[in-house]
């Protein structure tokens, strides 16, 4: 029987702070499994707090060996998360699964939840943001015809801070996330609709760097401007923690927005 | 025109040599690929830098798909110890960034059948630049601090020196080989569809190709040549390439590149 699978951060894992501010994940608070419910579907969500693109693709691979897939809804997050790790021999013995940590069903029992393990074995691996609070203002850029190696200044700089600046900030940043998603596009045969949950994630227009993407298709338009042209939602002041949204917001996301990426979204 | 045949690479696929005075050349007749060119009469079109690595190598190809119509494609996969560090004061994280920004095309072969390519480092205010993590920025692993109980532990990596952190962190773990297989992936992406090998060989044997390559579900076209040109050239030809080099030690004479051409690539072709 064919699944859904929804693919995400803290916003796909059910992520809700409870009565005593303590971060309680897979709950109900969640538009992949009120959709599926809708639907009556069989689903599967991969999902992590921090996630990025940089982790869809081994995700992705990894469940479309475990089950057949009709479509796929991936949540577009920040650009400024990246990923550093520990593992032995270039990764020679590395696992599609090697991170893979199956929880509980939904209660129903038609939701399979994903997440990943920091530790398995000798591998680590770990999502990091480059939030404001470990920011470092930018410091100018050297570089002199004369001398080409004048720039190598940036090696001696903190990791965070090259990473953001000479990284994550630029042009090499679009290259690897069109990378990450031609790899989907590659592997699938079904529709995939990456969409925003709100216009502080960026989504590129410049998206034709390694020629058309035949199965995955982008959201023209972030969940939070549908809701409100839509629904009248202003789904900025419907939070629990101001950054994740409450139960109002997910249902219309399942109820209205996911409908509209299938309607709209056109390769 | 006649198909074009394209060959991507780093200092070895640019002719690169060292003249009498001790000068680093570029695009000389030192280059397995204008040998081939020019004993097979084939069109050819090759992009290479010095330091060149997978990271460069799909926005390569993605050029020279838009220039020509191709009929295989070789790409000599190069160390892992190399990457990218940019500037853009833009700051529009790539919107305004076209796929050949870097693009310089430098002059063609003495005898027009080869085209050759190269990346500048600036277009217009964006910056790119190839980084290797060569022996004398290394510095000694100080050890990982992560535990299950404080899974932050491990920040302290993010106030290391960027090289120390990018070598112990990234370039010496399993997210080079999922980068390295990506980029591979995009490349089969590109040409999928389409009668165009690819085949990734290395000049040597201290560069890994990984065998564990099945991260994306495997390949359409590209495939990789697991016997070295080293190897092979030793192996068939008692060739001892790495005695066989110019005044720098790493780079390898005229010889070595007519045999990579006549032989070793044609193997390639034959055998994969």
């Amino acid at each position: 029987m064919s699944r859904t699978l929804f693919i995400g951060d803290s916003h796909s894992a059910g992520y809700v702070l409870n009565n005593n501010d303590v971060a309680e994940f897979w709950t109900g608070n969640n538009y992949a499994e009120i959709y599926s419910d809708l639907n009556n579907i069989n689903s599967a969500i991969y999902a992590l707090p921090g996630g990025s693109n940089k982790k869809y693709p081994v995700w992705i691979s990894y469940l479309l060996d475990q089950y057949s897939v009709d479509e796929i809804f991936i949540q577009s997050t920040y650009w400024n998360r990246s990923i550093i790790g520990m593992s032995p021999n270039y990764g020679e013995e590395l696992r599609k699964d090697q991170f893979v940590k199956r929880m509980d069903d939904n209660e129903k029992g038609n939701v399979h939840r994903y997440t990943d393990l920091f530790f398995n074995e000798d591998y680590f691996e770990l999502m990091f943001g480059t939030y404001h609070n470990i920011w470092t203002d930018f410091e100018g850029f050297r570089f002199d015809f004369d001398n080409p190696h004048a720039h190598e200044n940036v090696y001696e700089k903190s990791y965070k801070y090259t990473k953001m600046w000479h990284e994550e900030f630029t042009h090499l940043q679009l290259r690897q996330y069109l990378s990450d998603l031609i790899v989907i596009d590659h592997m699938v045969d079904v529709p995939v609709y990456v969409w925003n949950i709100n216009n502080r994630v960026h989504m590129p227009t410049n998206r034709n760097l390694f020629g058309k993407f035949k199965n995955v298709s982008f959201s023209p338009m972030s969940a939070e401007d549908f809701l409100l042209k839509n629904n009248n939602m202003k789904i900025e002041t419907m939070q629990t923690d101001g950054e994740h949204y409450n139960k109002d917001v997910h249902a219309a996301i399942a109820e209205h927005y996911l409908p509209y990426l299938k309607n709209e979204c056109n390769v | 025109m006649s198909k074009v045949t394209i060959f991507l690479g780093d200092s070895h696929s640019a002719g690169y040599t060292i003249d009498n005075d001790g000068r680093a050349l570029h695009w000389t007749d030192n280059n397995y690929a204008e040998i081939y060119s020019s004993i097979n009469n084939q069109d050819s079109a090759i992009y290479a830098q010095a330091g060149g690595c997978n990271r460069k190598f799909p926005v390569w190809l993605s050029c020279m798909l838009d220039r020509y119509n191709v009929n295989k494609i070789f790409i000599q996969s190069t160390h892992w110890n190399r990457y990218l560090v940019a500037n853009d004061p833009n700051l529009d994280l790539g919107e305004s960034y076209r796929v050949d920004a870097f693009l310089e095309r430098n002059e063609d072969s003495a005898n027009g059948l080869v085209h050759r390519y190269t990346d500048k480092r600036y277009a217009g205010n964006r910056y790119e630049a190839l980084m290797g993590q060569f022996e004398e920025y290394w510095d000694k692993y100080k050890g990982f601090k992560g535990s299950i109980n404080n899974p932050q532990g491990e920040f302290d990596i993010l106030e290391n020196q960027y090289r120390y952190t990018k070598l112990w962190h990234e370039a010496l773990t399993h997210l080079q080989l999922r980068d390295y297989i990506a980029d591979m992936t995009v490349i089969d992406h590109m040409v999928r569809n389409t009668d165009i090998p690819v085949y990734v060989w290395t000049i040597n044997n201290r560069i890994h190709l990984p065998k564990n390559t099945d991260l994306y579900r495997g390949f359409d076209n590209v495939r990789f040549i697991y016997n070295s040109a080293e190897d092979f050239l030793f192996e068939r030809h008692r060739m001892k390439i790495s005695k066989m080099l110019v005044a720098d030690n790493e780079h390898y004479n005229y010889d070595v590149h007519t045999a990579i051409a006549e032989k070793y690539l044609p193997y390639i072709e034959k055998n994969y």
